[in-house]
C-alpha cells in the first residue's frame, strides 16, 4: 500500500491532496486490532480504516460501526464479513467467491468424491471450510475428515495422520498465508500425495519452488489477474522482485492491498468534487454512489451494496516446481 | 603428638536453646575419645558444628592446624574429617560400593577433562579395591552390588562405617556406632576403631553404651547442657556421684 | 478396520516427534531431581537457543553447526547465570519452594516478552529449506529428520544414562540429588552439581530446541506450551526418574498421536492436559514398576522402625 501512496503521491495526489497513512500493526490479535482501532477513531479521527485479518475485523467492527467510520477489509474472507455492520464493506472477494469455484473444480473437472479438509480454527478458517463442506455435499460429495489446527500452530501431525487414516482422494487446505506453505510441507512429507486445493493464501512460489516435486497437485485459487494477463502486474511482481529479491507470496491478496489506495483515492477526489467533508458517513456515501472502481492491479473491481465484491476466480496448479494457470472461473 | 582436631570456645544457641557454649577440646592424632552424657547433653550437635552441619555463633574450629570455622561442609571433608550418623544416612540411588567410591577425600575424574586423562582406568580401579577393602573390614563385601534400602539396619550401619574411612584424613567422628549391633559385629567394630586410631586418626566417639567406651577410649569427656563438664578417663567419669546423677538422672 | 500401514506410520511419526520432547523432559526432570526446583525457567532457555540459532543463520548467515553451538553458549550461561545469580540466592536465604515457583515462573514470563519485543509475535522458521528427504518403507513415511531425531535424542540419552552411572561427577550429582547436605559431609561440592545439572539442562534443551527448529516454525510464547509436556512426563515417570520420565515422554506422544484415530485433532492438545491431571491426581509418584523398596535411612518402609532394634550378623 504504501507503493501505491507513494505512486499517487507523486502523481497529483488524491486531487491535489496529499495521502497520509497511518499504519499500526494489529499483530493479527483481535484484541490488539479493537485498541489500533479504538485509537484511530477516538485520537486520530480518521474517516477511513483500511483492515486485514478476518478476526481482527469481526472483534473491531462493532467500534468502526460505532463511531461511523468507514472500514474496508481487504485480505480476508470470511463470509460473515458481509454482515459485519454497516460502516463495514470488504474490498476483497469472501469465501464463498472463491472456495465454491475450488470445491467445483475439484468434484467436477478433477472427479473427485471423497475430500478431507483442514483448516485454520479462526474466522477465515473456520467459515471458510464450512463453505467448502456445504458445497462439496451439496455436489454429492463426502467429506471424510474435517480437522483444525489452531492459529500460531506449528504441528499438524495428528490432523495430518488423522487425514491420512480416512483416504481421501482430495484435501482442501483452509490456512492463512503464514501456516498454509508448512501445512502443504508436512501433508507431503507424512505421505498424503492427493491433490491439495487452496484459496490464494497457498500462493507461495518460492514454497512452490523448494518442495518441487512435492508441490505437484496442489491448486490454488486467485482473484486477480496474474503478470501473464495483465502488465501492470507484471511490473508491479518486478518491483517486487527488485526491491524484495523474490515474489509476493499470496500475490492476489497484495495486488487488493495495493489498489486499496487508489479506492480511498477516488473516494476523496469525489467528496471534494462534491464539496462534502471528510467524514465516515460521507466516505460511505461515495463509496456506494460510485460502485465500480477502475484500479490498476484489478482492473474493475465492484463494491456491492450488500457489502461484497464479485470477482472473477483464476485457479493455478503447481507443477515441476512453478505455478502454471488453469483457466478462469465465474 | 599432632593436634588434628582443636576446637575453641564453641558456641551455638536456637533461641534460647544452648546446644554448645564455650566448648574448648583438643583431639589428637593417634587417640579415641568417648563424648558421654544424657540424652540432649549437645553430642551430636557438637559433631554437627565441627563438620559444619550447623554453622557455630562464636568459637572456632581447627582441622590440622587450618581454620575451618567458615568452611563448608564439603572443605571440611576435604580437609580430613569423616563421620558417621546416629541414623544411618546413605545414598539410596547408588549401591553399596558407589556410595563409598564417592568418599575419599579427593577424587579423581572431577573435571571433563580427567574423563578422558591417561590413567583414569587405574585410578578408578586402585578405588575400587580401596572399596572394597573397607567393605572387608566390615565384612559387607558380598553387597556390595545391593542398594542399602534392601539391606537390613545394622548392615545399612556397618556400610556408613565404611564409608567414613574411604575419607582417609586423621579425624573420624563416629555417632553411636553401635547402637543395633551385637555379635561378632561388635568386636569387629572395636578392633577396627582401634586399628584405624593406631593408624594415626583422631577418633571420637559419642556412645551410649558405657562398657564399649570404657574398653575402646584412652580418654572421655562429659557433656551436659551444652558444656563440657569434665574431662578424664572413663573410669574416672563414672565414677563421680555428681556425673553419675546427671547421666541418670537418679 | 484399520490399515496397518496407518497405524505403523502413526507410531513412527508419533516416535520421531517425541524426540525433542524427550530432551526437554530430560532437561526439565534433571534439574527437578538435583536441585529439587520446578525449573520453569526453561522455556526461556528454549527460546534464548532458538532465536539465537535464528540470529546467527538468518542475520550472520552462519553454517548451522556454529549456530547450534551460538545457541549452546548462550543457552548455558543464562542456565549458569540463573544457578549462580537467583537459585544460590534462594537457597541461601531458606526460601520456600512457592518462591522458586513464582521466580522461575515471572523469569520465563519476562523473557518471552523480551523475545516479542525483539522478534514479533510472529512465528518464525529457522532454515529457509526444510525439507527432508523422504523415503517410502512399504508404504510408511520415513524421513531424514525422523532419524536424525531418533538417533539424537537416542543416543543423548544413553551418554546420559552413562555419564551419571559410570563418572564420579555423575555420582555426585546422584548423591545430591538423593540428599544434598548428606553429600556435602562426603566432600561433594553440592554447588557445583547444581550447576552441572543446570548446564546439562542448557545442553538438552538446545539440542531438543534444534530438533524442533529444523521441523517446525518456533514464536517466543510456544516454549511455554511446549513445557506442559515434560511437567506431565516428569510427573508420569516419577519425580526423581529422569529415565522414567524420557520414557513417559514417549508414551505420552505415541498416546497423543494415536489419540487421533478416535477424536478430532484438535483435541489432541487435551490429551497432555488430561495425562497431566490423571498422573497429580492418581500418580503423584509416577507409574510404577517394581515393588516398593526399603528406604535407606536404616528405616524399612515395610516394618517402620522396628529395624532400629534388629541385630546383627555377617550374613544373611
Amino acid at each position: 500500500m504504501q507503493w501505491a501512496v507513494e505512486d499517487i503521491n507523486a502523481a497529483v495526489g488524491a486531487g491535489g491532496r496529499r495521502l497520509d497513512p497511518l499504519v499500526i500493526d494489529t499483530q493479527a490479535r483481535p484484541q490488539t486490532g479493537v485498541e489500533v482501532v479504538t485509537r484511530m477513531v477516538s485520537v486520530e479521527r480518521v474517516p477511513v480504516i483500511v483492515i486485514g485479518w478476518s478476526a481482527v475485523i469481526a472483534a473491531s467492527a462493532p467500534v468502526a460501526n460505532r463511531s461511523q467510520t468507514l472500514m474496508i477489509p481487504v485480505g480476508a474472507n470470511s463470509p460473515r464479513i458481509a454482515g459485519m455492520g454497516d460502516y463495514v464493506y470488504t474490498a476483497y472477494p469472501l469465501a464463498d467467491v472463491d472456495v465454491v469455484v475450488l470445491a467445483r473444480y475439484a468434484r467436477e473437472r478433477l472427479g473427485k468424491s471423497r475430500a478431507a479438509v483442514l483448516h485454520l480454527n479462526d474466522e477465515s478458517g473456520v467459515y471458510g471450510a464450512r463453505i467448502f463442506r456445504e458445497r462439496w455435499e451439496a455436489m454429492g460429495g463426502q467429506i471424510v475428515a474435517f480437522e483444525s489446527y489452531e492459529p500460531n500452530a506449528t504441528d499438524y501431525t495428528g490432523a495430518i495422520l488423522k487425514i491420512r487414516a480416512s483416504n481421501p482422494d482430495h484435501v482442501h487446505l483452509h490456512g492463512n498465508a503464514g501456516d498454509s506453505p508448512q501445512a502443504i510441507q508436512q501433508l507431503r512429507q507424512l505421505g498424503v500425495r492427493q491433490p491439495i486445493t487452496s484459496y490464494s493464501a497457498a500462493y507461495n512460489p518460492a514454497m512452490v519452488q523448494r518442495l518441487g516435486a512435492l508441490a505437484d497437485g496442489l491448486i490454488v485459487s486467485s482473484l486477480a489477474p496474474g503478470a501473464a494477463e495483465s502488465p501492470a502486474v507484471a511490473r508491479y511482481v518486478q518491483r517486487w522482485r527488485t526491491s524484495q529479491n523474490r515474489e509476493p507470496n499470496n500475490l492476489p491478496a497484495t495486488q487488493y492491498v495495493h489498489d486499496t489506495a487508489y479506492i480511498i483515492k477516488a473516494l476523496v477526489e469525489r467528496l471534494d468534487g462534491s464539496n462534502r467533508p471528510l467524514t465516515g458517513p460521507n466516505m460511505r456515501a461515495a463509496l456506494l454512489e460510485i460502485g465500480t472502481f477502475s484500479l490498476p492491479l484489478l482492473g474493475n473491481l465492484t463494491i456491492n451494496a450488500d457489502h461484497t465484491v464479485r470477482s472473477t476466480v483464476y485457479l493455478l496448479e503447481a507443477r515441476g516446481g512453478q505455478f502454471r494457470p488453469l483457466g478462469a472461473f465465474t | 603428638m599432632t593436634t588434628a582436631l582443636e576446637v575453641r570456645g564453641l558456641t551455638k544457641r536456637f533461641g534460647g536453646i544452648v546446644v554448645a557454649e564455650s566448648i574448648a577440646a583438643r583431639f589428637e592424632a593417634g587417640r579415641i575419645v568417648g563424648l558421654i552424657g544424657p540424652n540432649g547433653a549437645g553430642k551430636s550437635s557438637f559433631f554437627n558444628l565441627v563438620t559444619g552441619v550447623v554453622p557455630a555463633d562464636a568459637g572456632a574450629v581447627l582441622i590440622n592446624g587450618t581454620d575451618a570455622t567458615r568452611l563448608p561442609m564439603h572443605a571440611r571433608a576435604r580437609l580430613g574429617v569423616a563421620r558417621t550418623w546416629q541414623h544411618v544416612r546413605l545414598f539410596a540411588s547408588l549401591t553399596v560400593l558407589e556410595n563409598l567410591m564417592i568418599a575419599p577425600r579427593r577424587y579423581h575424574a572431577e573435571t571433563p577433562l580427567a574423563l578422558v586423562a591417561p590413567g583414569r582406568h587405574e585410578t578408578e580401579r586402585r578405588l575400587r579395591e580401596r572399596a572394597m577393602a573397607q567393605l572387608e573390614k566390615v565384612r559387607m563385601v558380598d553387597f556390595a552390588q545391593r542398594r542399602p534400602g534392601e539391606l537390613s539396619f545394622g548392615k545399612q550401619r556397618l556400610i556408613s562405617l565404611a564409608r567414613a574411612l574411604m575419607n582417609d584424613g586423621n579425624v573420624l567422628l563416629l555417632d553411636e556406632p553401635m547402637a543395633g549391633v551385637e555379635g561378632p559385629a561388635y568386636e569387629a567394630i572395636k578392633a577396627l576403631v582401634r586399628a584405624e586410631a593406631a593408624g594415626g586418626r583422631a577418633v571420637c566417639i559419642v556412645e551410649h553404651n558405657i562398657s564399649f567406651v570404657r574398653d575402646l577410649c584412652d580418654s572421655a569427656l562429659f557433656m551436659f547442657q551444652g558444656r563440657i563438664l569434665r574431662a578424664g578417663t572413663v573410669s574416672e567419669l563414672i565414677a563421680s556421684p555428681e556425673l553419675t546423677e546427671l547421666y541418670f538422672g537418679t | 478396520m484399520l490399515d496397518p500401514v496407518i497405524l505403523i506410520q502413526v507410531l513412527w511419526t508419533s516416535v520421531a516427534s517425541a524426540s525433542f520432547q524427550v530432551l526437554f523432559t530430560i532437561a526439565f526432570a534433571l534439574v527437578l531431581k538435583v536441585t529439587g526446583i520446578w525449573n520453569f525457567t526453561q522455556p526461556a532457555l528454549m527460546g534464548v537457543a532458538f532465536y539465537a540459532m535464528y540470529v546467527a543463520v538468518n542475520w550472520f548467515a552462519l553454517p548451522l553447526l556454529l549456530a547450534v553451538l551460538a545457541a549452546l553458549a548462550a543457552s548455558a550461561v543464562l542456565s549458569a547465570g540463573i544457578e549462580r545469580i537467583a537459585f544460590r540466592a534462594l537457597r541461601r536465604r531458606a526460601e520456600e519452594p512457592i518462591t522458586y515457583f513464582i521466580f522461575t515462573l515471572i523469569f520465563a514470563q519476562f523473557v518471552v516478552f523480551v523475545l516479542t519485543l525483539l522478534f514479533t509475535p510472529e512465528p518464525l522458521y529457522l532454515l529457509a529449506d526444510m525439507v527432508p528427504q523422504i523415503w517410502l518403507v512399504g508404504g510408511v513415511v520415513v524421513t531424514s529428520w525422523d532419524l536424525i531425531a531418533i538417533v539424537l535424542s537416542a543416543g543423548m540419552t544413553a551418554a546420559l544414562w552413562h555419564w551419571l552411572r559410570a563418572t564420579r561427577q555423575g555420582q555426585f550429582m546422584i548423591a545430591v540429588a538423593d540428599n544434598a547436605d548428606l553429600a556435602e559431609i562426603y566432600g561433594i561440592d553440592k554447588e557445583r552439581s547444581f550447576l552441572a545439572a543446570m548446564l546439562l539442562a542448557a545442553l538438552f534443551t538446545t539440542a531438543g530446541t534444534y530438533l524442533f527448529a529444523t521441523k517446525l516454525a518456533l514464536f517466543p510464547e510456544l516454549p511455554l506450551h511446549v513445557m506442559l509436556f515434560a511437567v506431565a512426563a516428569t510427573i508420569l515417570g516419577g519425580i526423581g526418574s529422569v529415565f522414567g520420565a524420557a520414557a513417559a515422554a514417549v508414551a505420552i506422544s505415541v498416546l497423543q498421536q494415536f489419540s487421533v484415530l478416535v477424536i478430532a485433532s484438535r483435541w489432541q492438545p487435551l490429551v497432555v492436559f488430561a495425562i497431566l491431571f490423571i498422573a497429580i491426581i492418581l500418580f503423584p509418584n509416577g507409574v510404577r514398576w517394581r515393588g516398593r523398596q526399603r528406604i535407606a535411612d536404616g528405616r524399612h518402609s515395610e516394618d517402620g522402625g522396628a529395624a532400629a532394634a534388629s541385630s546383627v550378623t555377617t550374613q544373611d
